[in-house]
């Protein structure tokens, strides 16, 4: 510091006072006041503050709070970009204040206004036709929720037919339409849309509702990396090679979402498609998904493995969903991270509710499965963000699968040297015993903010007897050959022992305490090699450190506080 | 304006690669930082390449608090070595993009010392953090009324009773 000499100082110069007189923020500079207005207008996460209490569209209310802001405001046209389409002066003022730079279409769906008749939503016919007029400057447009009544089809009609008559080059990087109708009659939206212009600039396209769209639209974007169906027809895709031939047309594609959307199939094999950018794949409540899409999607892509590919399968049939995560866990995504949020219990048609047939059929549905020799010999298995599988019950509802288990079995996931569980809650202490059975090989095991419920020895035996209680755990519960006999490491992280569910609870159902409890006994017996023990970021009273560590001994176990 | 003062070539030797700037607040306290630290902020990125042929220290005088200057000084430690868009000057501006987790825990302060700290991030063009802050204060009004705004930030209302009144001003603003 001291070698750092004030030589002079430049007369004038009083920072204190300018600190002192901080000026409100009425004075503050207009590039900052305008930095602020530009961030005002509507946001995807922020839709009910869109409208001010005192009824005035937010960007509108800043010009009324002084002069000084209301002059800032009317010279900041990312301020006016957002073009509402409820109210035909307000809609003209922001296409006229917003100049010549880029806008945004929207008609949100908490829009107030209602339709004549009463129910649902509508936009001002005469506002929106005035705003395709500017669609030359529009880089995004979104429709949500029209709900369309009675006559509100042809407007709709009137306004997509507007839309084909501009003669500029569209800016459109984002479309997004969504339609509700009450009686669910489906809308044809015109091959035409956008007067047959090729879309370079269109990345992300949402068609949502009783829509059909002709394919020929989405052949004019190549540039698409994100594309969310809802609920649409597809015309294509009444046949196997239409869904190929469409997907094929979306080279740049990065996230393809599926809700409700039925690909048919005709019983040809799919022919493959290589979308290398794909890092998610989205099917929401989606029969016929699993088997069409997946098997296209799944095997040319394991040549382009990706550590942030997300898969999210949900609302299916466990038909669906038994497919999907036999795909995934087979190893085609051995980092995948695999997002299944909930799983629906639905029973199972009887000619398919024999598992090992449902397997084998769902196997048979799948040409570019070659089995276990196609895997790594040595890959890391992920299971985040999940929640354990729900048991499912077979036709006649007599018989409990669990479906994980009957997962897990098939696969040829033995070559698994890392297996890391982060933030998975296993509801059946047996899935959890399964997995680990499965993983034989495992080095090491990673444990993350994961629950384990569910005894699977409760009222067998006595915990407190080790030798008896080992002896049948190893001899009845593990199978040959006895897992986990090259484990070295067994990571805690993120785990409150105090928690009655944490997977090291002190009470005698937790499947982790048991599962070290097991394997510090059977090495102590010689059955295992020693491992060590890391704890990182976990909660423990000082009596379950303290007996933890006369299980492991001080040498084997490590503690990394963090925070 | 800030007075940027030479010092002479003393001998303190910067820790590791980086050099070492000294930051004077208003309120007389001396801040020495990296200067790597401080490279996202182009306003001393300049001042320091108008010097580097004098092979000079500096100092340089800052016109806002070593409360608000520490807090900058926190938000480009944090970002040390990160390439943010906004702070590229040759990127094309950046659009809305999502609000970054760490600054909104960093920006979680009262109304005042938000302001203070977005002028002073404007002050030494740090567009990231400006920003950021914008985004805050933002968050702050929207969705408010005229008079809530005026409140949240302590604006006066200067219009007359007539412009305030008027059905023309109520509806175009």
């Amino acid at each position: 510091m001291d070698d750092f000499v004030v030589a002079t100082v430049k007369p004038g110069l009083n920072a204190t006072a300018q600190v002192v007189a901080q000026p409100p923020i009425a004075r503050l500079p207009v590039e900052i006041l305008s930095n602020i207005f530009s961030y005002l207008p509507f946001e995807d996460s922020d839709k009910d503050k869109w409208y001010a209490t005192d009824g005035l569209p937010g960007w509108l209310a800043v010009t009324h709070v002084c002069r000084y802001w209301r002059s800032v405001a009317h010279g900041c046209h990312n301020l006016w970009a957002y073009i509402p389409l409820d109210n035909l002066e307000w809609t003209r003022i922001a296409l006229e204040r917003s100049k010549s730079s880029s806008i945004i279409i929207l008609a949100p769906d908490h829009f107030k206004c209602e339709s004549e008749d009463g129910s649902g939503y509508y936009i001002d016919a005469e506002a929106f036709l005035l705003a395709c007029k500017s669609m030359n400057r529009a880089v995004d447009f979104r429709w949500w929720s029209v709900c369309l009544v009675h006559n509100d089809y042809f407007r709709l009609q009137r306004i997509l037919d507007e839309l084909l008559d501009s003669p500029v080059p569209f800016r459109l990087q984002s479309f997004d339409i969504s339609v509700l109708a009450d009686d669910r009659r489906i809308i044809e939206i015109p091959e035409t849309l956008f007067g047959n212009q090729p879309l370079p600039n269109l990345s992300d396209v949402t068609f949502a509702g009783p829509l059909s769209i002709k394919t020929s639209l989405l052949s004019r974007t190549p540039s698409l990396t994100s594309l969310h169906l809802s609920e649409v027809e597809v015309d294509a895709w009444r046949t196997t090679a239409g869904v190929v031939e469409t997907l094929r047309g979306l080279p740049l594609l990065q996230k393809l979402s599926l809700e409700g959307c039925l690909p048919y199939t005709d019983g040809v094999s799919p022919t493959e498609v290589i979308l290398p950018h794909l890092t998610t794949l989205r099917i929401v409540d989606n029969i016929l998904a699993a088997s069409m899409i997946v098997p296209i999607l799944f095997a040319p892509m394991c040549a382009n493995l990706c550590l942030g590919f997300f898969l999210e399968a949900d609302g299916m049939t466990e038909l669906d969903t038994h497919a999907m995560l036999i795909h995934v866990l087979l190893g085609l995504f051995p980092p995948a991270l695999l997002a299944t949020n909930s799983y629906h219990t639905v029973a199972i048609p009887a000619s398919q509710n024999d598992d090992d047939g449902l397997t084998r059929t769902i196997f048979s549905q799948t040409p570019y499965l070659a089995g276990p020799s196609k895997l790594p010999n040595e890959f890391s298995l992920y299971l985040t963000y999940s929640n354990d599988i729900e048991e499912y019950h077979d036709g006649d509802d007599n018989t409990v699968h669990h479906l994980f288990v009957d997962v897990i079995r098939h696969l040829p996931v033995r070559g698994v040297r890392e297996l890391r569980v982060a933030n998975y809650i296993f509801e059946h202490a047996f899935n959890w015993t399964a997995l680990l059975n499965i993983c034989t090989y495992v080095t090491h095991l990673t444990v993350s903010g994961t629950a384990v419920s569910g005894a699977l020895f409760q009222g067998m035996l006595d915990p407190s007897d080790h030798d008896s209680y080992t002896l049948l755990a190893l001899s009845s519960r593990v199978p040959h050959p006895m897992p986990l006999t090259d484990l070295s490491t067994i990571t805690l992280e993120r785990t409150d022992f105090t928690e009655r569910r944490g997977p090291f609870s002190p009470l005698r159902d937790s499947m982790m305490m048991q599962t070290i409890w097991i394997l510090t006994v059977a090495r102590k017996n010689g059955c295992y090699p020693p491992f060590r023990l890391v704890l990182s970021n976990c909660i423990i009273s000082p009596d379950q450190f303290k007996k933890l560590r006369a299980y492991m001994g001080d040498e084997s176990m490590v503690c990394i506080v963090d925070g | 304006m800030p007075t940027i003062v030479s010092v002479d070539d003393s001998t303190v030797p910067g820790e590791g690669s980086s050099r070492l700037l000294l930051l004077v607040s208003s309120d007389n306290k001396h801040i020495v930082v990296e200067e790597d630290i401080m490279s996202r902020s182009r306003f001393i990125s300049k001042q320091v390449e108008g010097f580097e042929a004098t092979s000079q220290r500096h100092a340089i005088l800052l016109p806002f608090s070593s409360f608000v200057l520490n807090k900058v000084i926190e938000y480009c430690s944090h970002y040390r070595g990160y390439y943010l868009l906004e702070d590229d000057p040759d990127a094309a501006p950046p659009g809305r993009s999502p609000v970054r987790e760490w600054d909104q825990e960093f920006l979680d302060v009262d109304r005042n010392m938000l302001l203070r700290i977005i002028k002073a991030a404007h002050y030494l063009e740090i567009k990231s953090l400006v920003g950021s802050c914008a985004r805050a204060i933002a968050d702050m009004i929207r969705g408010k009324t005229t008079e809530e705004m005026r409140e949240i930030l302590g604006v006066e209302n200067d219009f007359t009773p007539e412009e305030e009144h008027s059905p023309s001003s109520k509806c175009t603003g």
